[in-house]
């Protein structure tokens, strides 16, 4: 006699209850239904990028055969920058909509255009995305709180409860094939269109184990705490249930909101506003000043350029350039404090989520699908030396100023941007 | 002496910080039909889970075929069938469904003769068994409990209000059953208010009153209890 | 009526004895002060945050120097939104929604930094407002409560007796539906307090509102309570009426919110900003350069400016002819951008109302709507701000233009670059910056609240009649 017999006849069981297999099938759609969406999400970003980089490349060349001045040229020309979304961003899309993802950069200040987010519709925003992610961090444990909350109380309320534990050899025999066929019926629901997004998408095996494994993690510990709470003796099915959905309040709403109002309350600094607001007023009262101090002052940070002519002019485009590197400069610190307290906030984040499993899978699952904080961050990194390239691109024919021929002007080349991640347009 | 197959030895369990059982003592011979017969609260159904383990007693033993239940409850459970007061089994379940899953959690897998039989034996008719039992009388639910019992096999059966609600005539062909088993070897322990099935059915009868074992009645040797002396002590310890 | 009296009031002492009932209400009744109270402290230091900042801007642009005026055309200058008085209660998409927005010439600029982004991963799980608690998780605890009003007295056996007794199925139903509805009004009534003490003083008809948005409260959870029973009569047992209703809240207050508004973005797609700003460069280079008087764009203009003006020359033109040209480039550009600007606000709005056509699946979508309108927390709050920047900016942008056309000649603003004693004929004094007046957001006001408001809380009528209709219903099912 062994097992296999054992759990051939509780999978019979399992088929013939009705509720359990109709919150398996509803999972299963909600998850394959998030799947879609997420990859349309993607679809419908990496065709905006695909449209971005050949409107901007027209456009640039357009601009460029008008140019009269290696100034102006710089003055008018574009460069598209972009993240494009990685394998797995379908199944966890977190920030991005809030996050720039494409934007368009010349050679001014980089301060005064590295914020600019796409404009969403905030009332859409507010409700907040379905993806993978939400569906595994919400959903999945009220299903699990659904199969699970009155396996024991269900049996002793209709009397079965001693027929089969006498039955039983062991309560192993009994409850481990029920408990673990449920476990494996809810893991297959969630994850299988989890799998095929990641197959479709192509994403690498890591991945795919990655995130099953937290979601497994998840599931495990949501059961836990399920079974914790259903296999108290004393509880009726129905307590139990409002006990585990009170657990499901605290966990996924209480604790993430809580914990929202703790870091917004308790790490203030820089805004953003303020960053662009001392770019913009150094760039502004550097037309007021004389132009020996703001050359002064880019010199000591462009020693190379030092022996450039002294400008006699009431407007040159070197002195224009150099006012908004210096903009920048002067801007320097409280950007680099902004970000500072954006990680401080997402270091909170991540003790909060020690405290709630929702934040914790959403979290991890950012994380692999390279939707966080730190890609955006580094996304931002990644524009900011592209734009370093694009100034460093045009400051030989400035500060050397060579007579304008379009020429020398077709000699400036600035690579097109190009992410680590690989960006794949069907 | 171990050649009991059930032994109570001064049973004490206490239940939700209540004393149900105290200072029980009786013993059960292979074979042998044994009723316990008592009022509501009297301890019944609390002996009986004492015998299948579910409840651990707190002073004494209760011995099955020589083996301590509290010390050995996987060995004793496949030792004892048990068939519950209100037959609770899955009603989405066909009686033959129902049969092979209870009987898989006992690691048996039947063949469909033997499970064809004991449903002869417990004369289910034979259209219903394809049923879901939802639409069984409690009768019917009875036999295919009693089915159950039978497949496995056990040598000690423990029966629980086994007569209650049934029409006369399914207490008739219950008494059968039981009758033939216990001359098969099985030992029986149940648990009833009913004093009529009790005498008709038990080779012995012991009246249990607050949680102690106060008369045993035995069988005379044409296998007949002197129902109105039983009932005499039965209604007399009701009214005190 | 007296049967109903009595049967509420034997529900509620049933609850008073019952151990879940009481967690329940002290829950329902610690989490709505609590969130009254964090909510009120969030907000009114997210105002002061945001007046402070506001002052702190019209202080800079105040103490600019003497300057050209085309200068402080591009110079610029900050605008911040101002929160409504109502935010407390609902702060809607306050967070989503960037709070200040810098003005410009020649150009419409977004509002950035939106919180969201700011505070990260936590940002989506909702913010701990009374609108909140009363949208989610008050149905949950009425749930919690009221499950097994009906069913309790099916499976004790007690609805035969009561029914025996000559108590009508409709009167059990509304007795236990009014015990239900107490607990409802103790859920609303912290926010009745908060929203009374924050709309003191003024005069834009928050109070109206809040009267409006404490009803619209009443009949949302009136329909849960409608349900709840109306579920609890129609089950045979507690456990499955707990499984439904539990699963009808999943639904209505977690999955539809977000179907919405994935539907509503999928089925009207906007077009991604960088496109729309390439498109508006490209209008907008038609109107011409209006830097440059010699644009090809501006020939006509200056045709007939002659000639209106009976003179040979634009040297001859009683004002400075390049801020004419600049007054009318603006002109020219504020149309494309106003245009756009349009578009891009009614595609939101048509989004919008896709969304909000899912309160026919859940009176949350309705209710989360009707609520933010009326706390002039609503899209169409952020765009009333959008368009009163945009007006504070032509203003502001003209009445820079119209300094530079009054304050120097053409000939002098020609020269404005060939050295200092040029460059100081053309600067204006910076008294007139501070004579600029300081934006001020004048809220929509209760009727044009109300007006946004109106379709939702048409949906949420229409869920009062569906759930007292199925009430009715379950009633008679029980009678039989």
């Amino acid at each position: 006699m062994n097992m296999k017999y054992r759990i051939e006849q509780e999978l019979f069981f399992l088929l013939k209850c009705r509720a359990v297999l109709g919150v398996l099938a509803l999972l299963l759609v909600v998850s394959g239904v998030s799947v879609v969406l997420g990859l349309n999400y993607v679809a419908a970003e990496r065709q905006q990028i695909a449209e971005l980089v050949q409107l901007d490349n027209e456009e640039r060349a357009y601009k460029r055969s008008l140019a009269y001045d290696y100034g102006g040229a710089a003055y008018d020309a574009f460069h598209a920058v972009w993240n494009p979304p990685s394998e797995l961003a379908f199944a966890a899309i977190g920030q991005r909509d809030l996050n720039p993802t494409m934007m368009r950069i010349r050679a001014l200040a980089i301060e005064g255009q590295i914020y600019e987010t796409d404009s969403v519709n905030p009332e859409l925003a507010l409700a907040g995305r379905f993806d993978f992610a939400f569906v595994a961090a919400y959903l999945l444990p009220l299903v699990i709180i659904f199969v699970f909350y009155d396996l024991l109380a269900s049996e002793r309320e209709s009397g079965r409860l001693n027929l089969l534990s006498v039955t039983a050899r062991n309560s192993r025999i009994l409850w481990l094939p029920r408990i673990l066929l449920r476990f494996v019926g809810i893991l297959v629901a969630i994850l299988v269109p989890l799998w095929i997004g990641i197959f479709i998408e192509g994403a690498a095996f890591g991945l795919l184990f990655g995130a099953s494994f937290a979601v497994t993690l998840l599931a495990v510990l949501w059961t836990g705490l399920v079974l914790a709470i259903a296999t108290r003796p004393v509880l009726r099915s129905e307590s139990i249930a409002a006990i585990s959905i009170g657990a499901w309040v605290i966990l996924t709403l209480a604790i993430p909101i809580s914990g929202k109002v703790y870091i917004e309350s308790s790490v203030s600094g820089v805004k953003g506003a303020e960053v662009a607001l001392v770019q913009r007023e150094s760039v502004n009262d550097a037309w007021d000043l004389p132009k020996s101090v703001t050359m002064d002052a880019f010199y000591a940070s462009h020693p190379e350029w030092a022996d450039s002519a002294p400008i006699n002019e009431e407007f040159h485009w070197k002195w224009y350039y150099a006012f908004q590197q210096v903009g920048d400069e002067s801007a320097a610190e409280l950007s680099r404090d902004y970000r500072a307290i954006m990680l401080v906030r997402d270091e909170l984040t991540a003790r909060v989520s020690f405290l709630s499993p929702a934040v914790a899978i959403q979290r991890q699952l950012e994380t692999l699908a390279r939707t966080n904080l730190s890609a955006s961050l580094e996304f931002e990194d990644q524009v900011r030396s592209y734009h370093e390239e694009i100034r460093r691109a045009y400051y030989p024919v400035l500060f050397s100023e060579e007579p304008f021929s379009s020429e020398r002007l077709a000699q400036i080349t600035i690579p097109g941007f190009s992410n680590s991640a690989q960006l794949a347009v069907e | 002496m171990t050649n009991y197959a059930l032994k109570a030895s001064d049973l004490e369990v206490v239940r939700g910080g209540k004393t149900v059982l105290s200072g029980m003592s009786f013993e059960v011979k292979q074979g042998e039909v044994f009723a316990l017969l008592g009022g509501n609260g009297a301890g019944k159904s609390t002996t009986l889970l004492t015998f299948m383990g579910l409840l651990q007693p707190k002073g004494g033993v209760a011995q099955v075929l020589g083996k301590s239940v509290a010390e050995q409850p996987d060995a004793v459970r496949n030792q004892i069938a048990y068939l519950p007061e209100s037959a609770a089994l899955y009603d989405h379940l066909t009686a033959w469904e129902n049969l092979t899953y209870f009987l898989s959690l006992s690691q048996v897998q039947p063949a469909s003769e033997s499970l064809r039989a004991a449903l002869d034996a417990v004369s289910l008719p034979i259209e219903s068994r394809g049923r879901p039992l939802k639409s069984y009388s409690k009768g019917m639910r009875q036999k295919v409990a009693i089915a159950l019992a039978l497949l496995r096999e056990t040598p000690v059966l423990l029966l629980d209000e086994p007569t209650s609600g049934l029409d006369p005539s399914a207490v008739e062909d219950f008494h059968d059953i039981i009758e033939r088993l216990a001359n098969n070897g099985v030992t029986v322990l149940m648990v009833t208010h009913d004093l009529y099935g009790a005498c008709q059915a038990a080779h012995r009868v012991g009246i249990l009153r607050a949680g102690q074992l106060v008369e045993v009645f035995e069988a005379d040797a044409d296998g007949n209890i002197e129902i109105s002396t039983v009932r005499d002590l039965f209604l007399q310890q009701r009214v005190a | 009526m007296g049967a109903i009296i009595l049967i509420a009031t034997d529900e509620l002492r049933f609850w008073r004895r019952s151990k879940i009932a009481w967690t329940v209400l002290v829950t329902l009744l610690l989490v709505s002060t609590c969130a009254a109270l964090v909510s009120n402290v969030e907000v009114s230091r997210r105002a002061e945050e945001r007046l402070a900042q506001q002052a702190e801007a019209d202080a800079i642009f105040q103490a600019q120097p003497d300057r050209h005026p085309h200068r402080m055309v591009h110079y610029g200058h900050y605008v911040y939104r101002a929160a409504s008085p109502l935010a407390v209660i609902d702060s809607g998409i306050d967070s989503m929604v960037g709070t200040s927005i810098f003005l410009e010439g020649h150009r419409q600029n977004s509002a950035t930094f939106a919180a969201a982004r700011e505070t990260g991963l936590l940002a989506r799980f909702g913010s701990f407002s009374p609108a909140f608690v009363l949208q989610a998780l008050a149905p949950l605890l009425l749930i919690i409560c009221g499950f097994a009003s009906v069913t309790r007295e099916k499976e004790n056996k007690t609805l035969y007796q009561l029914i025996g007794q000559g108590v009508s199925g409709n009167k059990l139903v509304f007795g236990k539906s009014l015990a239900l509805w107490v607990v409802a009004l103790l859920a609303i009534l912290p926010l009745l307090f908060l929203g009374f003490s924050s709309t003191g003083s003024d005069n834009f008809g928050f109070r109206q509102s809040l009267y409006s948005m404490t009803f619209g409260y009443l009949i949302y959870l009136s329909v849960w309570v409608l349900l709840i029973v109306s579920v609890s009569a129609l089950l045979r047992t507690s456990a499955q009426s707990l499984s439904v209703l539990l699963g009808l809240w999943i639904v209505t207050v977690v999955l539809m919110p977000r179907i919405a508004s994935e539907y509503a973005s999928a089925s009207a797609p906007s077009p991604s900003q960088i496109e729309t700003n390439l498109r508006i460069a490209e209008t907008m280079r038609a109107g011409g350069d209006s830097h440059d008087i010699e644009d090809n764009a501006f020939v006509d203009l200056r045709s007939v400016t002659l000639a209106e003006y009976n003179v040979e020359s634009i040297e001859d033109l009683p004002f400075n002819y390049r801020g004419f040209v600049a007054l009318r480039g603006e002109e020219a550009d504020t149309e494309v951008l106003k245009q756009f600007a349009q578009e891009r606000m009614s595609q939101e709005l048509r989004q919008k109302s896709i969304a909000d056509s899912f309160s026919l699946f859940s009176p949350v979508v309705a209710i989360r709507s009707f609520s933010m309108a009326l706390a002039g927390t609503a899209l169409q709050d952020h765009h009333h701000f959008l368009r009163a920047a945009e007006d504070y900016r032509f203003n502001m942008v003209q009445t820079f233009n119209r300094l530079q056309m009054s304050e120097m000649t053409l000939a002098e603003d020609l020269a404005r670059n060939d050295g200092d004693e040029a460059g100081r004929n053309t600067r204006v004094n910076s008294s007139n910056w501070a004579e600029m007046p300081v934006f001020e957001l004048r809220p929509l006001d209760h009727t044009q609240r109300w007006g946004a408001a109106s379709s939702s809380g048409f949906a949420m009528g229409l869920w009062l009649i569906v759930a007292f209709g199925l009430l009715l219903l379950s009633s008679r099912q029980l009678r039989s």
